[in-house]
């Protein structure tokens, strides 16, 4: 150690705020199950998710999809205001969701 | 993302369409949500720049198989992770090896931080009423808790003296109002902060509120302004290459402290009055601005003459950024989210106020003049839509306000924000020459935003005791 002054260095960050939350349990299939799609109006959503849409329903044809055109699209960010819909995803019959497009 | 969040917490499987490069980001940014392993679908390059074709055989190769495993393939639990406690010292060392070792963690920017040790926090600590372990708030995208202690901490390494803990307190007051969008503070414009401080503390602290005001070289404006992006970095979690997403980003500005002797001479209110304070409140308001530009020489002896020039020159300062006047069809929470900001060298300020104008009155001309063509204002909004946008259809829907659409005439004047009182105004600079400076916000990404400065008991005997050090 050299003569120079040491330094007791604290750290300078913070306590993480949450405990971590579990993902919801993925079905391993898409039969007789519905995909819903939430844009927030940026980024060629409006490109991507046909091409998703005809695609999935090519590959498993059980599979029902909800465009985003049929949610809502109130809040922030284009996605539903999730205090005046806060059900809406259950009341669609979603099973599960994607949601685009972050850039 | 907080889409995807809000399902998985509900039940639904989410699948997060995300471009490469935002694939780091998009990681970081769920494990702060408390969601580290949530799934992602990437779509290779940048969205914006294939061609059709391109771009279809981009989503059929790369985005549809992620797509498909995010919703069927359960992801691996997150392994916790350990981290120090708030008191916990990380490192012992000489000051380069501190700074070596604090650079290679990331906790701080490149250049050298003072060395936050115990001594030097509780010396922070002392010019606050409040408890040290107080959490202010919860900061995205890291989720951390703001904390006294961890102000004093960072204020520490930013250089700052220890009678500027008030300010910072209220400063990370401001980052922790939902109001004020932390969360933003990495979007790709690379806005920056820009802290403008008003009352009896710009002299108490020495503050810089003439030549030079947005220049480093003051140790008040400048690591106070250093301090929030040190802030960002530590406490929020933004850190380039990983949650900073700047395209090209821009540095820190220094705190801009307003003119308030000028201010008293001509009978004009203080920035902060017109956010909701007293006069004589010390007060701080933050907000993100995307661009500055300097209006030079701003000639003429009346309002009327000098007025004409300071609007031109809000209108040319202002592009893009009018999604937050308007909003766009698909980001309704856009609009009424612009507020320019024009700082006035004293010596344009005397020339308005002689001609009998108060700062409200120029918010007024301003609004009723810094105004562009419909026309333009749509060709600009169309450009980063995919779908022509028509002012009047925006009003149609209850996005932007009535004013957008008085009649269908394509040349028809609009402003570029939704109320007067939209436009901050603050007096500052070289009292002896006429330049002033437009700012163009980001809107809802960091909006304007203040907190009053609580200053403890016994400020100025402390003060006293400071000076004397």
């Amino acid at each position: 150690m050299s003569g120079e002054k040491q330094y007791k260095a604290l750290w300078p960050r913070g306590r993480k705020a949450r405990e971590n939350h579990p993902l919801a349990r993925r079905p391993g299939t898409f039969e007789g199950l519905t995909i819903c799609e939430l844009w927030d109006g940026l980024f060629r959503g409006n490109q991507i998710f046909p091409i998703l849409r005809e695609k999935l329903s090519e590959r498993y044809p059980g599979v029902k999809i909800i465009p985003w055109t049929d949610f809502p699209r109130d809040g922030d960010h284009g996605f539903p205001d999730w205090e005046a819909h806060p059900d809406v995803l259950t009341e669609k019959g979603c099973d599960m969701v994607i949601v685009g497009t972050g850039a | 993302m907080r889409a995807s969040i809000k399902a998985e917490k509900i039940g639904l499987p989410s699948a997060s369409l995300v471009t490469e490069g935002f694939i780091d980001q998009g990681q970081l940014t769920a494990e702060g949500s408390g969601m580290p392993c949530l799934p992602l679908a990437m779509i290779s390059g940048h969205t914006d720049i294939y061609n059709d074709e391109e771009f279809q055989k981009i989503i059929e190769t790369v985005t549809l198989d992620q797509t498909i495993k995010a919703l069927t393939i359960q992801p691996e639990d997150a392994k916790p992770v350990h981290e120090p406690g708030p008191r916990d010292v990380v490192f012992t060392g000489t000051f380069e090896e501190v700074n070596e070792f604090f650079y290679g963690n990331k906790w701080q920017e490149g250049i050298p931080i003072v060395p936050p040790t115990m001594e030097k926090v509780e010396e922070f600590l002392k010019f606050t009423n409040r408890v040290a372990d107080e959490v202010i708030g919860e900061l995205l995208p890291d989720r951390r808790e703001a904390t006294i202690w961890n102000i004093a901490v960072n204020g520490v390494m930013a250089g700052c003296r220890p009678e500027y803990m008030p300010v910072l307190v209220a400063i990370a007051e401001v980052l922790a109002d939902p109001r004020y969008g932390v969360e933003h503070s990495s979007n790709t414009p690379g806005a920056e902060e820009l802290i403008t401080i008003n009352g009896p503390i710009i002299k108490d602290l020495e503050f810089n509120y003439t030549q030079g005001a947005l220049r480093v070289g003051f140790q008040a404006n400048t690591s106070i302004g250093r301090f929030v992006r040190l802030y960002l970095r530590n406490v929020a979690g933004f850190r380039p290459h990983e949650t900073d997403k700047g395209t090209f980003g821009n540095t820190w500005r220094v705190v801009l402290a307003e003119n308030e002797d000028v201010l008293a001479k001509i009978g004009w209110k203080p920035t902060s009055f017109y956010q909701g304070f007293k006069e004589g409140d010390n007060v701080v308001t933050i907000a993100r601005y995307t661009s500055g530009g300097v209006i030079v020489s701003v000639f003429g002896d009346t309002a009327d003459k000098v007025l004409p020039y300071l609007g031109d020159g809000l209108v040319r300062h202002t592009g893009w950024e009018l999604i937050f006047t308007t909003g766009l069809p698909a980001n309704p929470g856009f609009a009424r989210t612009q507020r320019p900001h024009l700082i006035l060298s004293p010596c344009i300020a005397e020339v308005i106020a002689k001609s009998g104008f108060s700062k409200k009155d120029v918010q007024k001309y301003l609004y009723e003049h810094a105004r562009i063509p419909a026309r333009r204002f749509e060709e600009i909004l169309s450009w980063m839509s995919p779908e022509r946008i028509d002012l009047c259809q925006l009003v149609e829907a209850g996005i932007a306000p009535e004013q957008f659409c008085e009649s269908n005439d394509p040349d028809r004047m609009v402003p570029i924000v939704c109320s007067a009182d939209d436009f901050l105004i603050t007096v500052s600079g070289d009292p002896l020459r006429n330049n002033a400076y437009a700012l163009t916000s980001n809107g809802i990404f960091g909006y304007t935003t203040s907190k009053k400065i609580e200053l403890p008991s016994n400020w100025e005997g402390l003060l006293q005791e400071a000076w004397m050090r």
